[in-house]
């Protein structure tokens, strides 16, 4: 609950909304009308000032940062500021901090103003000192300005404090409001800085600058051409029009080419250190088209790159560049680098070469060899031709790393593991327990080697038999067999299945017998991502049932009453109790890390509760797993 | 709870928790500075535009703490609600994430005057904006 005092002030600002041409409070200077505004719509300014007080919450004004300077401007005389109101009954001066500069004006417009004016006050039979101040409307501000000299804010209510009914405060009160006319708006105010960065949110697609801000002021114009353009050129069409448009090269801060048709990437040599993206992807790898990574010595505050089916070029063999300059060249502001079916990239060299990479994702044609960087947070590195990995990474919170020879990792901050299958797990050094684990095709043989401490939460995927990988059926008998996942807490199953997994045979036989002891009973919660394959009430029921610490269990899509009436014939008594009171579903949703987002009110026909990640991706064979050897150099620093 | 004060340009005075003025790095350069025992004084933030950056501090505070039953959906209702204003009262905002370097604030704000420009054709954009700016003579 906020303090009334905030409250308050947030009602009047909903008021304020409500009628734009509130003045608002001091030293913001918002402008409360345009003083054309008051000539184009015949106001006098005390119907304006009625319009703006009464009703009103709080009216605050302020002189600070006002000047005199814009009071040469002949629309304010012509208000009509000289007449007299009820209102405001009360003024009090806030603080005396600051004094604010003044001077008289002086040009000669000023006389003719005065002339009008002057007219105007005689026709309506005002007082003669009035019209002697009037004559000398100039004269008068100054007066009024030095009489509040170190004034910093004057404060106007229109609450009524009494009867005094001062037409001297309420010509100050219509000169200050005047004077706020031309205090610079908000607008105006924006530090460069500031509006570079409004105006770089507005992508200038296309290779042009974006007519919408350029209009606006010159001021903006000026700011926007200091953003840079943002090219995509996603047909290769389109590519000779920009090669025929003048592309401003030295301007762009994205440059993302898709299927790039041209002959080679020289012309690349333009970009300047305005560029903070590039993507490329070459769409056919073709070996005399090679890109020369040396095009980009220029960018320095290069961010983010991202290269597809390209060669890159050798550049001291390929002449573009001595040996020095090659070793020379350098991303320093490079973050993230994606590589995919990139040829002639060295990674340890690119890393060496990027001295704040942080994210890396390589997929190679092959790899082999050692990996090494003291930056890098997140890893994705896979090769075709699988390959011996060395990987040392003493900040790695997240990899991936895909199907290999051999894997030998060094990650003591590592969180977040993503693995293949691995002929021979070498050694895995890794810290604390493992936030999660993710284990994809053949993963599981891997699995079998990782030290059981970081299997509390797991995530199965399956990619389908289609796509060569496992079925989740293979992967949820896994369950009921590999040691390791008797310390699984939550798990998750996903992956689309063609083959009616749940009533294979095999895993007929597997959960109809007993000969397999069901390691589940930390589990508490499983998340079934794919609710497609045919069976799932089998399985789930099998699961369920084997699962005697299970609180929560949650299927994509509506479970219908068939599946329940399958759950509830499982013998887990809890999940029982539960169905019988329609809340067998959990209390919790849980994000990707497991840390709980919000609670979730459950019925037992929309859906699950608990969602955590346990990944069993795919396995090989599963009757394999019995004759995995544990890791015999598997080093935990824990 | 400890209290910080803080001023408005006004002189209004905002008592807060000491954690939620702490969101805002220049305040909390100014207690590192001056210490809790002495009002902060923002003069270049007015006091509707302090309450709403306080409002917007406290609830985001709150929805970040555990046990907090505020979903995603929620938090974005609420940041579409928070700058749902006119022009002028977004960019004061907008200059006021800035000068308290309230980064979350200055992000929202920011994004929301360029969701602005490119919604809308160059010709509204201009009128959009220089009529907010009041026809500066």
């Amino acid at each position: 609950m906020l303090p009334p005092e905030i409250t308050s002030h947030l009602a009047f600002l909903k008021k304020r909304e409500e009628f734009p041409g509130l003045p608002i409070a001091a030293g913001y200077g918002e402008e409360p009308l345009a003083p054309d505004r008051l000539i184009k719509e015949r106001y006098s300014s005390q119907s304006i000032c009625c319009d703006w007080l009464c009703g009103s919450v709080l009216v605050s004004c302020s002189i600070f940062q006002c000047c005199v300077q814009p009071l040469r401007s002949g629309s304010l005389v012509k208000t009509t500021w000289c007449v007299c109101g009820c209102f405001p009954t009360y003024a009090s001066i806030v603080s005396r901090r600051r004094l604010i500069e003044a001077s008289s004006p002086t040009r000669r417009e000023r006389w003719e103003e005065r002339t009008e004016v002057s007219e105007k006050c005689e026709s309506k039979g005002h007082c003669a000192q009035k019209r002697k101040n009037m004559t000398h409307p100039g004269l008068l501000q100054f007066k009024l300005v030095l009489a509040f000299s170190g004034t910093k804010y004057l404060r106007f209510s229109t609450k009524y404090q009494g009867t005094l009914v001062n037409s001297f405060l309420f010509n100050i009160m219509v000169i200050i409001l005047l004077m706020l006319h031309k205090v610079r708006s908000a607008i105006e105010r924006l530090p460069d800085e500031v509006l570079y960065d409004i105006l770089s949110r507005v992508s200038n697609k296309g290779g042009k600058d974006y007519a919408g801000y350029c209009l606006v002021c010159k001021r903006w114009n000026r700011v926007g051409k200091e953003v840079g353009l943002d090219v995509s050129i996603d047909c290769p069409l389109e590519w000779p029009a920009f090669q025929g448009g003048g592309l401003e090269l030295g301007r762009i801060r994205r440059l993302s080419i898709d299927m790039y048709l041209g002959s080679d990437y020289s012309w690349l040599v333009g970009l300047s250190d305005r560029l903070e993206e590039i993507t490329i992807d070459g769409g056919v790898l073709e070996p005399d088209k090679p890109f020369d990574l040396g095009c980009l010595f220029k960018c320095s505050k290069l961010k983010y790159m991202s290269l597809a089916r390209v060669e890159v070029r050798e550049m001291a063999r390929h002449g573009c560049g001595s040996t020095e300059r090659m070793l020379a060249l350098s991303f320093p502001a490079l973050t993230c680098c994606m590589l995919k079916k990139v040829v002639g990239v060295e990674l340890q060299q690119l890393l060496d070469s990027c001295p704040r990479l942080e994210r890396l994702e390589a997929e190679m044609f092959g790899f082999n060899g050692l990996l090494r960087s003291a930056r890098l947070r997140e890893l994705r590195l896979e090769a075709e031709a699988g390959g011996d990995f060395k990987l040392d990474f003493p900040d790695l919170e997240a990899a991936f790393v895909g199907d290999c020879m051999k894997l030998e990792l060094k990650a003591p901050r590592l969180k977040r593991l993503s693995l293949g299958s691995c002929q021979e797990l070498v050694s895995l050094d890794l810290g604390s327990p493992l936030q999660s684990l993710d284990l994809y095709s053949s993963g599981f043989r891997t699995a079998a080697a990782v030290d059981r401490r970081h299997f509390a939460c797991v995530r199965l995927k399956s990619h389908g038999c289609l796509t060569g990988g496992y079925c989740a059926h293979k992967v949820a008998k896994l369950i009921l067999v590999l040691p390791q996942l008797r310390e699984c807490k939550e798990l998750t199953i996903s992956g689309c299945c063609d083959c009616h997994p749940w009533k294979c045979s095999e895993t007929d036989q597997l959960f109809s017998s007993h000969e397999v002891e069901l390691p589940c009973y930390k589990l508490t919660k499983i998340y079934i991502e794919d609710n497609k394959g045919s069976g799932l009430e089998e399985m789930l029921a099998s699961l369920v049932k084997q699962c005697p610490a299970l609180r929560a269990l949650e299927v994509a899509g509506v479970p219908d009453e068939q599946l329940l009436n399958k759950l509830r014939a499982s013998s887990c008594s809890i999940l029982q109790e539960r169905l019988d009171r329609g809340d067998w579903l959990g209390q919790k949703r849980y994000n990707t890390f497991g840390s709980p987002a919000e609670s979730v009110e459950m019925s037992p026909t929309n859906g699950l509760a608990a969602r955590n990640y346990i990944n069993l991706d795919s396995y090989n064979d599963f009757m394999d797993i019995h004759d995995v050897a544990p890791l015999s150099h598997c080093q935990n620093t824990r | 709870m400890v209290k910080v004060t803080l001023k408005s340009a006004e002189g209004d005075v905002f008592e807060v928790d000491e954690e939620l003025a702490l969101e805002s790095l220049m305040v909390k350069n100014m207690i590192e500075d001056v210490g809790l025992d002495s009002a902060i004084s923002l003069p270049n933030v007015s006091s509707t535009i302090l309450a709403k950056v306080i409002e917007y501090i406290k609830f985001h505070m709150d929805a970040q703490k555990d046990g907090s039953k505020k979903t995603s959906e929620e938090i974005k209702a609420f940041d579409d609600d928070f700058v749902n204003v006119g022009i002028p009262t977004l960019f004061e905002m907008v200059l006021a994430s800035n000068y308290l370097n309230v980064k979350s604030l200055l992000s929202l704000t920011c994004n929301t005057v360029a969701n602005m420009i490119k919604t809308k054709p160059p010709a509204e954009v201009k009128e959009m904006f220089t009529s907010a700016k009041q026809a500066k003579a």
